[in-house]
């Protein structure tokens, strides 16, 4: 980036915020999955009474909030969308696929939980998922399924980069929770709002309007400065403002965007065959950036902790400070050693304990944090826990901790989503074949396929899954009845994995048939 | 005790440290002196509170370390940023820090670094070796006084560790693991409860109680022939810390240029070494240590130590030999000479590693680019 390019100074950034806020229009910045954006958008709804709130989110999601906000609905699901593009002159046909995830902490769910339950008018605002992949968004590729909360424009800029640097933060996930979570349970909205729109001003200054055209962020903005346009039309005077949740990167050039006269673009989707939203059941494994997705924290586990500690304290009418931020921190030690202890039968001595939970805070105030963040547990126990080498004896440990804050949490679908019946047929099949399906752990099978009758029904099952392309069974050795290989075999070892793809899979293939056996 | 800040540096001259590998230097100075006058800058401009016993705020013992562009205060260990916070914050507990990880990855260097921006001293310093003695580590005696006078502070020698608890500043212990484990347990007492005990004295004479600043670092290679396992009692008391050596070609190029610059400079030393052959003995290097190179050949791996260091000792010894022996610009064979020094050291099964490196991967990077044919003309040297 050339130094001038960025026409910033401290006033534009209060003058950025302040344009957020009005009286008959809240823009209110969020990063996805942040419990600190979360947490004071619950304070905000605490205060106001808005006319309407819009989410960020493919308009046709709404249909599905009753769901999402539903009493029996558990955190973590996804909205999993789906399009299929009849094949045109210089491409086959091909199909599309993206997960919307929510947890507790996200804050469009606050958001449209809050107004569910108020009775408040809520509808989500972005284009819809047909839509965007007609973009030229190079982002959306055929195949596995991408995420619709990409965050890769923080990621980019190079004024983040280098104020992370400037603070000794290792990864923009470091800097984000440095800045943002730590400080946020002790805060007030307005001041944790200016504080997400500077950064956000930030962000925007280092994209060019051609990336910004090119990757559909302008077209998106286009399409959510129109509704929340309409619905500032109807809001009445005496009503409270509309409030638009939407993420920060947006957030900071709606209200200008809505006061010029911006049309709403035109996508047609002539070339669309088929596409189909669903709500399925999704996991904090899968939702842990660290495994290699884009969407979404570091961590889930650690996040939600936090979250829960913030929602407890409040019920029991007490301050809500980043002195829980330590207790929790406390308590990741804790659970660490006692699963070391019993699982992996180490000795974690009590005053070991004591080292790293000193060594936590002692990090944190080195980094100049008002709180520990992740990056502080993880080197507490990096320095206290391990006596050898980090990449020998370590990295067990380091792994279980890994493990531990990013959680095994899987959501659970409401009834009334009316599951399909592909899915309630699989889930039925397995339960009955004893397949474990409560967590997203791989396990293995031999299956004694030909004098075990209900081996070779789970057989079936797996083959058939593998067969719609349904990743969960991976067969490992057997006989090979297409190949004509290893006949003489009797048994046959697989491993399987029930993972949210599982399911989204299992929805996507239900147009073919109702039995996967 | 020396103490910083009485002298004055050229610290344009003297920026870098010299290297045990590199024998021409001469004599070394302490890091309190070579960067006396960094630590004067960091130390009137540190506004954070520094614990009883330190010279410097946490804060400041880091920005001396990591570097601060500000003061002009330059950057010393290249890699891992939040090692040297986790080092910081265990040197500020009760528990002594040990550096472990593979030779040549800069552990005793960072013990001194961490010591004299602490203490302002990096010279209490015990090294170990198979045949040290309690003696040594803690007091022994004049025996002339001890003979006329008995037992008396005045006859009593004070060993680095002594010296270490009277003072408040942090003895270093390095190759901690070479030491036979009754003298290592030793520290045992020292470091929990912070008192040596002096039996033939009396009275109050007979305790000393550790001043603030106290700690033991030390450092110790695990792996290497010869070392001995520590007691697990010793083990509780020291928060272990694995120095990796780097693996971001970026950054190792840049410290083998910063080092190896400083170092011709030091040794008045005019040679032109190019960036492009920095990166290729940096690849070089990468490609031996890992056993993958760029390209994605698998080969194997030489038994020789590749350290960082001895890539800034490879990339020091090629440019003298291109001063002396050459017309003064570094190139691919001056690299290539000194890099088969450094792997056939004691290892018969290296030299046909080594062979086997450059016949699939050297040759194929000579049909491209013309340094790598300097290299590649150079394999005659394997074969003498
Ligand atoms: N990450 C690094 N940053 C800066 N310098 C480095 C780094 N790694 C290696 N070096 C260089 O390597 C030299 C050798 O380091 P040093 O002698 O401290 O290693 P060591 O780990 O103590 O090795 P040994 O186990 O053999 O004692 C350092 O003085 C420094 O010049
Ligand atoms: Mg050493």
């Amino acid at each position: 980036m050339e130094p001038g390019r960025l026409p910033i100074t401290s006033k534009s950034l209060r003058q950025g915020a302040s344009a957020l806020v009005t009286p008959e229009l809240i823009v209110f910045p969020v990063r996805h999955h942040s419990p600190s954006c979360a947490w004071q958008l619950h304070k905000l709804l605490q205060e106001i009474t808005p006319s309407a709130v819009l989410v960020e989110g493919p308009r046709s999601f709404s249909s599905l909030i009753p769901l999402l906000t539903h009493a029996e609905a558990r955190m973590p699901l996804a909205v999993y969308a789906y399009s299929v593009a009849r094949p045109s002159a210089s491409e086959p046909e091909s199909r599309r696929s993206a997960f919307y995830p929510f947890c507790d902490y996200s804050p469009e769910l606050v958001a449209l939980r809050n107004a569910s339950s108020r009775e408040i008018p809520v509808r989500f605002i972005d284009l819809e998922f047909s839509e965007l992949c007609q973009l030229e968004d190079q982002s959306i590729v055929p195949g596995a399924p991408v995420s619709l909360l990409d965050e890769s424009h923080y990621q980019r800029s190079q004024y983040l980069k280098r104020l992370a640097d400037q603070l000794g933060c290792r990864s923009h996930e470091e800097f984000w929770e440095h800045l943002f979570e730590a400080p946020a349970p002790g805060q007030g909205w307005r001041e944790h709002l200016s504080a997400v729109s500077a950064y956000c001003e930030l962000a925007r200054a280092d994209s060019s309007e051609q990336e910004l055209r090119e990757d559909g962020t302008l077209q998106r903005e286009a399409e959510m400065a129109w509704h929340i346009r309409q619905a500032l039309d109807e809001r009445q005077p005496s009503q409270g403002p509309v409030l638009a949740v939407v993420g920060g990167f947006h957030a900071v050039v709606l209200p200008q965007l809505i006061a010029s006269d911006i049309q709403r673009p035109s996508l047609p989707c002539r070339n669309i065959k088929d596409e189909f939203n669903a709500v399925v059941r999704y996991g904090f494994e899968r939702l842990d950036q660290l495994n290699g997705y884009s969407a979404g924290m570091t961590s889930p586990a650690w996040h939600q902790k936090i979250w829960d500690a913030m929602r407890r304290k409040e019920q029991l009418k007490q301050p809500v400070t980043a002195a829980l931020r330590y207790t929790a921190g406390l308590e990741v030690l804790l659970d660490l050693a006692a699963t070391l202890r019993s699982t992996y039968q180490m000795a974690i001595p009590t005053p070991m304990l004591i080292a790293a939970n000193e060594q936590m805070c002692g990090l944190a105030a080195l980094r100049g944090r008002v709180a520990p963040i992740r990056e502080d547990i993880v080197d507490a126990v990096t320095s206290c826990f391990i006596k050898g080498e980090t990449d020998g004896d370590g990295a067990l440990i380091r792994k279980v901790l890994t493990d531990q804050l990013s959680g095994q949490a899987l959501g659970h679908v409401p009834s009334a989503a009316g599951v399909p019946p592909l899915v309630r047929d699989f889930e039925r099949s397995a339960q009955q074949l004893r397949l474990k399906l409560g967590d997203t752990r791989p396990r293995s099978l031999v299956l004694d396929i030909y004098r075990r009758p209900a081996h070779r029904l789970t057989s079936r099952l797996l083959h058939g899954l593998a067969l719609l392309s349904v990743p969960f069974g991976v067969r490992l050795a057997g006989p090979d009845f297409v190949k004509g290989t290893g006949l003489d075999r009797l048994l046959e070892r697989w491993e399987y994995r029930y993972t949210p793809s599982t399911q989204a899979a299992l929805v996507e293939a239900s147009l073919y048939g109702t039995t996967v056996t | 005790m020396q103490r910083t800040g009485r002298r004055k540096v050229n610290i344009d001259s003297r920026d870098s440290r010299n290297m045990d590998a590199c024998t021409s230097s001469p004599l070394r100075a302490p890091a309190e002196q070579v960067y006396a006058e960094q630590l004067i800058r960091l130390q009137e401009q540190d506004r954070s509170p520094r614990p009883e016993g330190w010279k410097l705020s946490p804060r400041a013992v880091r920005s001396f370390i990591l570097g601060d562009p500000e003061l002009a205060v330059s950057r010393k260990f290249y890699g891992d940023d939040a090692l040297i916070d986790r080092c910081i914050v265990t040197l500020m507990s009760n528990r002594g820090l040990l550096l472990v990880g593979e030779p040549g990855t800069a552990k005793s260097m960072l013990s001194e670094l961490l010591t004299a921006a602490i203490s302002g001293y990096s010279g209490c310093t015990i090294q170990g070796t198979a045949g040290l003695t309690e003696d040594q580590v803690k007091y022994s005696w004049n025996y002339a006084l001890l003979l006329a006078e008995g037992p008396s502070p005045r006859a009593l020698v004070p060993g680095p560790m002594h010296q270490a608890m009277r003072e408040g500043v942090i003895c270093r212990f390095e190759e901690l693991t070479r030491v036979q484990p009754e003298i290592q347990d030793c520290l045992i007492s020292l470091l929990s409860d912070k008192v040596l005990t002096i039996p033939e004295l009396e009275g109050e004479q007979s305790h000393l109680f550790a001043t603030h600043g106290f700690n033991v670092l030390a450092t110790a290679n695990l792996r290497d022939r010869g070392v001995h396992e520590m007691s697990s009692a010793l083990k509780r008391r020291f928060n272990f810390e694995t120095v990796r050596s780097i693996n971001d070609r970026r950054l190792e190029a840049q410290l083998v240029r910063e080092q190896t610059r400083a170092l011709l400079k030091h040794a008045q030393v005019d040679v032109v070494l190019e960036t492009d052959i920095i990166e290729l003995l940096v690849t070089a290097f990468n490609d031996l240590r890992y056993g993958t190179t760029e390209e994605g050949t698998v080969i194997e791996r030489p038994a020789a130590v590749l350290s960082s260091a001895e890539a800034v000792a490879v990339g020091y010894a090629a440019s003298l030999d291109a001063h002396y022996f050459g017309d003064g610009v570094v190139g691919g064979e001056h690299i290539a000479r000194q890099l088969i020094g450094t792997v056939l050291k004691d290892n018969p099964d290296d030299g046909k590693k080594l062979r086997h490196y450059f016949d699939v991967v050297v040759r194929q990077r000579a049909i491209k680019d013309a340094q790598w044919r300097r290299v590649m003309n150079a394999r005659s040297e394997l074969d003498r």
